[in-house]
């Protein structure tokens, strides 16, 4: 650990200390004056030479001590070698650590890829399948020092990963711990109905009986439990379809609130809290059901009464699809083999240096130059795009009705011909919000090049 | 603080002084002077009733033919002696100390002179004032009485010291006005060659001169610490200096000045004073007329 300036020629600003001194050595001689009548016996004695003397030395002080801290903060003050540049091996939670392959190089620090990146010798951090790996990644990456070797050993599936794959600043040696396939994901089983119906719209839950045999399998029993209103609700009764005018009794308001989903007909009254979304559109792309929440349940609730003359899609042969989907939406598509998602190289270096991105009439160090010119305006563009991909897997489930579904992970690789289309979706001041405060001093040739540049992957 | 407002206690002070002149009594008298006049008054000065034992020939008659009652023609009986003050008031009386910028060299000698008043008021002398300085001089005559007192702090309430003073013709007004045996305090700070000069005139023409020096504060001390730029406020000299170095050199010349001149007016029979604007103002009067008190 040394210390260093970034910036040293700024030291020549220390010529700044003089100025303190001379105005207090000026100052001084602008001596009182008085009058003296008797001055003809006041005579300067020859042999004495004046001295430089200096009031106010604590003001003085003070002013020199300012003027040096503001001339130092120019210089660019780091610390070398604070930073552990040591090659780093960092391990995912899920990876059995009795078959963890061997690191490649022998000095490397070995951490889990968990909150606080604890070491390796630790117990296996718990709780860790919830944690977003990818975001960890990032993070890892953005503490290392630049240049630091890398090393992920991931297990053979990640769960709950962005539809691109993470670029970081450095490369990385993506290791898959256990290259075994992962199993499909296993086909959640149709959900449960419960039908409550008023007496007049007894008839109606047939539409909702036909859907839940139309579910079930052949030999099976459709779970199925269809009944007057006033009958109580099961111990587990599934989705509730709710088929009565006006307000839910407390029980059903109760139960929805406490998690549960209901499809509503379009006389029940159940405000929502928030917003509410159109969950299901018919091919006109009229609203045939507004989904919302209430406490912690899911509510769907019908715009139009549940006949096939005002609901022709009841009598449609996808009815039971549409049911599904709008009563058990399938989870997005956030699982990847890990061996297809290795991070991609050319991500912006994510060292927060925002003093290095002065204008550099003090710059004029090497170092310097070369941070500036480490960030090249095809990252900067690039890392907005991915932030905005990066966000569009966080929206609310019903966003994503609208937006064409989000593609596999692998699609990522030919993204810059597919450019425009990805994003169409993202407002326009958001794209060229940030192209003004880009570069200070656009260097001349590289103008808007960063959009068209291939990765450097 | 008016300087012609005298404190109690500095009145209480003055009450057991005295001026005296240095000759010895010329002429035996009840007064505490000698006294030419023979009785009656030369210059009138009031009526006043008759009383029993007044001389007859004193009555006014005239005034009983008009009031039908008797009234007897005070006249002021002349004292032989008269006190002339003559205060300096050029451009170096201004001078005040620095930690007592409100009181002047000017304004002690206002002091010092309404205290000489006060004392020539007590023994019944006349006193007159001359203040010499850049313009006319001013000259207010000889007179006694608590109403002249008012007339000459009439006139020095109002003054200015300023510029240089020209004592040459001051002194030669001055000597036009003066009686024989006429005792001249001069108030000044003693620097200029031609106050000293004419004291010594006047004193070698047989006058009783004194000269009342009076110094500031800071010329008898020298208290600057810091660097000043000291001015003369009667020419456009100045040293800038640093205090502390010139101190020594400064405390030892003006001692070496102070012995020439106080050897100076003894060697011209010229009787002498210091005054320092911070000593109260009878301890010069005392000191100045002490032998004569004594014998």
């Amino acid at each position: 650990m040394s210390p260093a300036l970034l910036a040293p020629f700024a030291l020549v600003a220390l010529a700044a200390l003089a100025i303190p001194v001379v105005i207090h050595i000026a100052r001084r001689t602008q001596t009182r004056t008085v009058a003296f009548a008797a001055l003809r016996w006041l005579k300067r004695d020859p042999r004495y030479r004046r001295r430089l003397r200096i009031d106010e030395r604590r003001l003085l002080a003070a002013r020199l001590a300012l003027l040096a801290a503001i001339v130092l903060g120019l210089a660019q003050p780091v610390l070398r070698g604070l930073a552990d540049d040591r090659p780093v091996f960092a391990v995912a939670p899920g990876v059995d650590p009795a078959r963890l392959p061997a690191p490649r190089q022998d000095n490397a620090r070995r951490i889990w890829l968990a909150p606080g990146f604890p070491s390796l010798d630790n117990a296996p951090p718990t709780g860790g399948e919830g944690q977003d790996l990818v975001s960890l990644i990032r993070q890892l990456d953005a503490d290392l020092p630049q240049g630091t070797p890398l090393e992920l050993v991931a297990p053979s599936v990640l769960d709950g990963v962005d539809a691109e794959r993470p670029r970081l600043s450095r490369a990385v040696a993506w290791r898959v711990a256990d290259p075994a396939p992962a199993s499909a994901p296993a086909s959640s089983p149709p959900p449960r109905l419960t039908v409550r119906y008023a007496p007049d719209a007894e008839r109606q839950a047939r539409f909702f009986r036909a859907a839940v045999s139309a579910w079930t399998a052949p030999d099976l029993r459709p779970a199925f439990d269809a009944a007057s209103t006033d009958k109580a609700l099961g111990a587990d009764p599934g989705a509730l379809v709710w088929l009565a005018a006006g307000a839910p009794s407390a029980e059903v308001v109760a139960w929805i609130r406490a998690g549960g989903v209901a499809l509503l007909s379009s006389d029940a009254v159940l405000p929502f809290e928030g917003e509410a979304v159109a969950a299901w559109r018919d091919d006109a792309g009229a609203p045939l059901a507004m989904q919302g929440l209430v406490g912690k349940g899911r509510v769907v609730h019908l715009t139009r009464p549940l006949t096939p003359s005002a609901m022709p899609a009841v009598a449609q042969a996808d009815f039971p699809d549409a049911l599904w989907r709008l009563l058990a939406p399938s989870p997005q598509p956030a699982r990847v083999a890990a061996v297809d998602h290795a991070p991609l190289t050319g991500g912006r270096l994510l060292g927060f240096r925002p003093w290095t991105q002065d204008p550099g009439w003090l710059c004029s160090s090497p170092c310097c130059s070369r941070s500036s010119a480490g960030s090249p305006p095809a990252d900067v563009e690039r890392s907005r795009h991915d932030r905005t991909q990066t966000l569009a897997p966080a929206a609310s489930p019903s966003a994503s009705e609208r937006r064409p579904p989000p593609r596999g992970p692998g699609h990522a690789g030919d993204r810059p011909a597919a450019d425009d289309g990805h994003c169409a979706s993202v407002p326009a001041d958001f794209r060229s919000g940030g192209r003004g405060r880009r570069r200070r001093r656009p260097a001349p040739g590289d103008f808007d090049h960063g959009r068209l540049a291939d990765p450097p992957s | 603080m008016s300087p012609l407002d005298l404190p109690a206690d500095l009145r209480s002070r003055l009450r057991r002084l005295s001026l005296t002149p240095r000759r010895p009594a010329m002429l035996s008298a009840a007064g505490q002077h000698d006294s030419r006049n023979r009785g009656g008054g030369l210059e009138f000065a009031q009526y006043r009733p008759y009383e029993r034992g007044d001389d007859l020939r004193r009555i006014d008659w005239k005034l009983y033919a008009r009031s039908d009652r008797f009234f007897v023609r005070d006249a002021e009986r002349e004292s032989p002696v008269a006190i002339w003050i003559v205060l300096d008031a050029s451009a170096s009386m201004s001078q005040a100390d620095l930690a007592t910028p409100l009181w002047s060299r000017f304004d002690a000698a206002r002091r010092l002179a309404a205290s000489l008043i006060q004392v020539a008021l007590q023994q019944g002398d006349c006193f007159g004032l001359m203040v010499a300085s850049a313009g006319a001089p001013v000259v207010i005559e000889p007179g006694a009485g608590a109403r002249h007192r008012d007339r000459l702090s009439l006139a020095l309430a109002p003054l200015q010291p300023g510029g240089v003073a020209h004592w040459t013709r001051d002194v030669a007004v001055l000597g036009q006005r003066l009686g024989p045996s006429d005792l001249i305090l001069f108030l000044s700070d003693g620097f200029d060659e031609d106050c000293v000069a004419g004291a010594e005139r006047l004193a070698a023409s047989g006058r009783d001169v004194a000269l009342i020096q009076i110094l500031t504060a800071d010329e008898r001390d020298f208290p600057f610490d810091d660097g000043y730029r000291f001015e003369d406020p009667e020419s456009d000299g100045h040293v800038v200096g640093d205090g502390r170095a010139l101190r020594a050199g400064y405390l030892a010349r003006m001692a070496e000045a102070r012995a020439a001149l106080v050897a100076r007016l003894d060697a011209h029979g010229v009787r002498h004073a210091l005054h320092v604007v911070d000593e109260p103002a009878d301890r010069p009067i005392q000191a100045l007329f002490r032998e004569a008190t004594r014998s």
